[in-house]
């Protein structure tokens, strides 16, 4: 799964929290910290691997990718319904040739 | 701005009031904004002058700006029926709001103006709030309507405290300044007699029964507060408040996303301003502690956000106001 982060996000701390606003959808939401993680692991200029986001919280957190990945599995389409996050196809659809 | 001031409307008298409201309208200045006022009724007349006694008498210019303009217009076809007489309320000549008894007009006159103030006054961030000042700094008290937010925020504005609005936390995102909407305070039901029976002075202008929201009655703003109407505060806390019979006062830290969420999520125009809304808010919770207050005993409340503000850091140290 590639992953892109929207444009001009702006994601603060909020004391135990965090929160993000979102230009391009209007939204505001509260968010935990592994969210926030995922969110900071993104890029919005090119797609990252889910892979990539797991290996690098893991590194961070002495936790196994395997964990991260299960940690992780429930924020993504909380992500991508508020508008932070996109889901990108790994390849692009070939259009089939005219009959 | 032409305007012709001669005094407080509580010296002009009522029937001065109604002559206004019947030629070129009256004009009421609550600080943020300001009101452009048209009736022939003479009832309205007698509990504008009561509710705004001490705000300037004037009466505004042809052709001088009023940020909301406001009508109080007959619902004619009440008459032909032979029904109670009704009123309506016109903005910029278009029908706003369902009509009311005629002789309802202030709640009418006062609904319509904050809803036009939520819908117009979108250079600040207008959140759903009590705001008073001591000390030159600001207490927020947001809260959902039933929670005894325009009680509490009457008691404090009749405490020694300065009243800047029992509704709109009006937030200046440049200048990080509360501003006035000083108007009157709306009370309902019970919360009446609570505030007539604590404050012997307080000025309450007449009780309308049956309105949606039950009888009604409005607080006139102290003079105090009608002088400085023009000058903002700085927020320096939050508190929701919560009013719940026989419970024992609970005043509980709250976490800066409980903060957030109580003003943004509850503001008139958050979602209009965009970011600049979102930071704003931001800055607020930042800056400012947060508080849960749950209580019954009016008194027992007020003594609580007294020693709050005595203990506040960065707080100037004044000597405690008396009531």
């Amino acid at each position: 799964m590639l992953l892109v982060r929207a444009a001009s996000l702006a994601v603060e701390p909020l004391g135990e929290s965090w929160v993000f606003f979102s230009p391009l959808s209007g939204e505001t939401h509260l968010i935990n910290d592994t969210s926030a993680a995922m969110l900071e692991c993104l890029d919005a200029s090119r797609p990252t691997a889910a892979d990539s986001v797991y290996l690098e919280i893991a590194g961070l957190t002495g936790s196994t990718p395997a964990e991260v990945a299960r940690m992780c599995s429930g924020y993504w389409s909380s992500l991508v319904e508020a508008g932070a996050v996109r889901v990108m196809l790994a390849q692009p659809p070939i259009p089939s040739e005219p009959a | 701005m032409d305007l012709a001031v001669t005094s407080v409307i509580g010296s002009a008298g009522a029937d001065r009031v109604a002559q206004l409201m019947a030629s070129g309208g009256l004009f009421v200045d609550y600080g943020l904004a300001s009101l452009r006022l048209h009736a022939r009724s003479p009832s309205l007349a007698d509990a504008l002058h009561a509710v705004y006694r001490h705000f300037p008498l004037q009466a505004a210019a042809a052709g001088a700006w009023a940020d909301i303009d406001l009508s109080v217009v007959p619902h004619g076809r009440r008459r032909l029926s032979g029904q109670a007489p009704e009123v309506r309320l016109a903005s910029d000549g278009r029908l706003i709001f369902d009509p009311f008894p005629a002789d309802h007009g202030l709640p009418l006159v006062e609904w319509g103006c904050n809803w036009m103030v939520a819908q117009r006054m979108n250079h600040v961030l207008l959140l759903h709030a009590g705001a008073v000042e001591r000390d030159g700094t600001a207490l927020l008290l947001p809260a959902l309507p039933g929670s005894g937010k325009s009680t509490l925020t009457a008691a404090l504005a009749l405490s020694g405290w300065r009243l800047l609005s029992d509704e709109f936390g009006a937030l200046d995102p440049a200048s990080f300044s509360l501003q006035p909407v000083l108007k009157p305070v709306g009370l309902k039901n019970a919360s009446i007699d609570v505030i007539r029976t604590r404050f012997a002075g307080a000025e309450l202008g007449p009780s309308f029964p049956k309105t949606h929201k039950g009888t009604v009655a409005h607080l006139a703003p102290p003079a105090a507060a009608v002088a400085r109407r023009h000058e903002g505060a700085r927020p320096g806390a939050i508190v929701l408040p919560r009013w719940q019979a026989g419970v024992a006062t609970r005043f509980e830290r709250l976490g800066a996303h409980e903060a957030f969420s109580a003003l943004a999520f509850n503001s008139f125009n958050y979602a209009v301003l965009g970011e600049t809304g979102f930071r704003a808010v931001l800055r607020v919770v930042r800056e400012c502690p947060a508080w849960r207050l749950v209580y019954s005993d009016l008194d027992d409340a007020l003594a609580t956000l007294g020693r709050l503000w005595q203990d506040l850091p960065g707080m100037q140290r004044a000597a405690p106001a008396q009531d």
